[in-house]
């Protein structure tokens, strides 16, 4: 025979148990509804701090580049602004689905802008270690954030992209990160992809 | 409040007018359950299609209206399409759309254009837009002819499923019209040498299929195997006029496929041997199979690599220009390990007058041609010595102009082919004419890049460019 006492106090850990798992599903639900909503509306600017700004966006099944609004934070000072613009940029493209998909995790360490004109980009190595391979798709990643940078940031005449704060010969075997690229350049190579 | 009836029917006329104009023409869908029939309409120049009555031709879905969005859940998969937006949103993609959605009658109207992205991106199943037709997955039933010479003669068309055509007789014509089958013939026409048949057309127009037959006689048709083949031949009292034909003699004129390539089209020219002889040459082109040893390139599979696709290419492409009469050096001849700035000092050492790095790559198909982007003029520019990664500027235009020389043979030759601006090491510090290949599957089919008749057909379309670059002034 089980003591009243160990019966109430099994009775409330079950109910205890019971409670928790469900306040559980609910905290899961939450999180991926929560998910998709984010997913679901990268573009928006539904918070009143928030900047709308033009960024060029790769898409591959199309094959083409193509304009679309984004909105971020974005800071004052030029290179922090520069650099929210690109991480903006990135973090659009590694949403699930994305018309480009990048490595989860990538990211801009830091933009450093000269004052005449040279802007260095330094990416973080998750972003070129986990790039997809093949031209076309390098070229779209390098020319949409070079593009997007320059029309946010139009005193940048040249760019330099670094990964994790080294020179390295190309993103993931192709596009060339050993040069400087020139951004008028750029802005002409750029109107070539946005027709197939 | 009384309405005047006069009033009532100008509401009703402008009614049903705005009606029939926005939905007014069909789109057959043949899928997994049949045929079915989507509404089109018209929009600012653009034809849309119902996109829910596309999809009930796969399977039961159900759909909700969130805000201005209609997400329609389908066999598994999530398909969303927001009302004014410019694309359409998968499970896995996102789908660009020439014209943004339209939301009607708790519906999505797409653009057509776009029909069959928005389907694999939500159904993840290829499909086939013809005209006035649409065949998802597998339905197209893709029939084959078989001619035999005889007396009569015979030509007997094979398909998977039963079918019920309209026949249509007139004097030396036989027409089969298919309304309710997916009936495709991948020729659109077969012309014949024959005393009985003449030759064979397909066409389809309005989500229907048409075979017709032109003879000198009268044709009849025959159904056999449970109506799954139709064998055509003449008339009963026309066969005996016919005469035997003496050899079996069909001139199809089916279009190219890749078996149909011939080995050699070019005049066999025994070319000059593998290396540079300054002072003889006229022309030393430099090809680079790119990647190599370690590194890979793209990963096509676990098999087909970009290193191997590249440098079968490379070794078609050294093969065709030999014929021509160029020498080549080949940057990398096995699977090794060379480093960009090594292949640029082999090119520069040897004074070669282009190259040509071959890739391999994903995304759509058909070939892709880069001209080195132009880099950044740097500050300490002298007049008397060129910086390294200068050396590609001054040879921007003959790089352009080759380019332009490759794209229009690889045009002529039918590979779809685009021209882009993108450097790729190490092509911006050779210093000849230099372009970056990639060779993206033919028709979205990765086996192709491992096909002797694709990698041949890119390989002469550039080397004749190679030749006619060689012979301009």
């Amino acid at each position: 025979m089980i003591p009243r006492n160990v019966q109430i106090a099994g009775g409330l850990i079950l109910l205890a148990v019971i409670g928790a798992a469900i306040y559980g599903l609910q905290l899961q639900r939450r999180d991926e509804r929560n998910k998709r909503q984010a997913a679901a509306a990268p573009l928006s600017a539904e918070n009143a701090n928030q900047t709308r700004f033009n960024a060029t966006v790769a898409f591959d099944d199309d094959g083409v580049l193509a304009h679309r609004e984004l909105s971020a934070a974005l800071p004052e000072e030029p290179s922090e602004r520069t650099r929210m613009v690109l991480r903006t940029l990135l973090h659009y493209y590694t949403q699930t689905p994305s018309s480009h998909p990048l490595p989860a995790g990538s990211d801009v360490r830091a933009v450093y802008i000269t004052p005449d004109g040279l802007c260095v980009v330094d990416l973080n190595a998750t972003l070129a270690d986990q790039h997809r391979s093949g031209m076309l798709i390098e070229q779209f990643t390098v020319m949409s954030m070079l593009e997007t940078l320059a029309v946010n940031a139009p005193q940048v005449k040249r760019v330099k992209l670094l990964v994790d704060g080294k020179e390295r010969a190309s993103l993931a075997g192709h596009a060339d990160l050993a040069g400087v690229y020139d951004i008028d350049q750029v802005h002409a190579a750029v109107k070539e992809y946005e027709h197939r | 409040m009384r309405f005047p009836p006069i009033a009532l029917a100008f509401v009703v006329v402008l009614l049903s007018g705005g009606l029939l104009s926005f939905q007014n023409e069909k789109l057959v869908v043949f899928g997994t359950r049949g045929r079915a029939e989507a509404g089109l309409t018209t929009e600012g120049g653009v034809t849309y299609v119902n996109l829910g009555a596309v999809l009930l031709s796969e399977a039961e879905y159900s759909s909700k209206l969130v805000r201005n969005t209609l997400v329609y859940e389908i066999a598994g998969h999530r398909l969303e399409a927001r009302g004014g937006a410019r694309e359409v949103r998968g499970d896995r993609k996102i789908v660009r759309l020439g014209a943004p959605v339209l939301l009607r009658d708790d519906q999505a109207w797409v653009p057509l254009n776009n029909l069959v992205d928005v389907l694999h991106a939500g159904l993840n199943k290829a499909a086939l837009l013809r005209a006035g037709r649409l065949l998802i997955g597998d339905a197209g039933d893709y029939i084959s002819t078989d001619f035999r010479s005889g007396d009569p003669s015979t030509v007997t068309l094979q398909f998977r499923d039963p079918v019920n055509p309209v026949i249509d007789t007139t004097e030396g014509k036989l027409t089969l019209g298919f309304r309710s089958e997916p009936v495709v013939m991948n020729a659109a026409k077969v012309e014949y040498t024959d005393k009985t048949f003449e030759r064979l057309e397909f066409s389809e127009s309005a989500g229907s299929a048409q075979i017709t037959f032109h003879g000198a006689v009268p044709l009849i048709a025959k159904f056999e195997d449970g109506n799954r083949r139709i064998v055509i031949t003449a008339a009963p009292a026309a066969a005996a006029a016919a005469l035997p034909s003496p050899t079996p003699s069909p001139a199809v004129s089916e279009p190219a496929t890749e078996a149909s390539i011939p080995a050699k089209t070019e005049p066999q020219i025994t070319g000059p041997p593998d290396t540079a002889r300054p002072g003889t040459r006229t022309a030393l082109v430099a090809i680079d199979p790119a990647h190599g040893g370690n590194d890979a390139g793209v990963k096509f599979s676990d098999k087909l690599l970009e290193k191997n696709v590249s440098l079968a290419i490379a070794e078609r492409l050294k093969a065709e220009l030999n014929n021509r009469g160029v020498s080549t050096i080949l940057l990398r001849s096995g699977d090794d390990d060379v480093n960009p700035d090594d292949r640029a000092e082999a090119a520069n050492a040897s004074h070669v007058s282009y190259y040509i790095a071959i890739h391999a790559g994903q995304l759509g198909s058909g070939v892709r041609i880069f001209t080195p982007l132009r880099p950044a003029a740097s500050p300490s520019s002298s007049p008397l010595f060129v910086a390294w990664e200068q050396v590609q500027a001054g040879q921007s235009d003959r790089s352009n102009r080759f380019a332009g020389d490759v794209s229009s043979q690889l045009a002529e030759k039918k590979v779809p082919v685009r021209q882009l601006s993108g450097s790729a090491a190490p092509v911006a510090h050779v210093a000849a004419a230099a372009l970056s290949i990639e060779v993206a599957p033919d028709r979205n089919d990765e086996s192709s890049l491992e096909s002797p008749a694709y990698i041949q057909k890119v390989a002469q379309a550039i080397a004749s460019a190679v030749a006619q670059g060689k012979a301009r002034p």
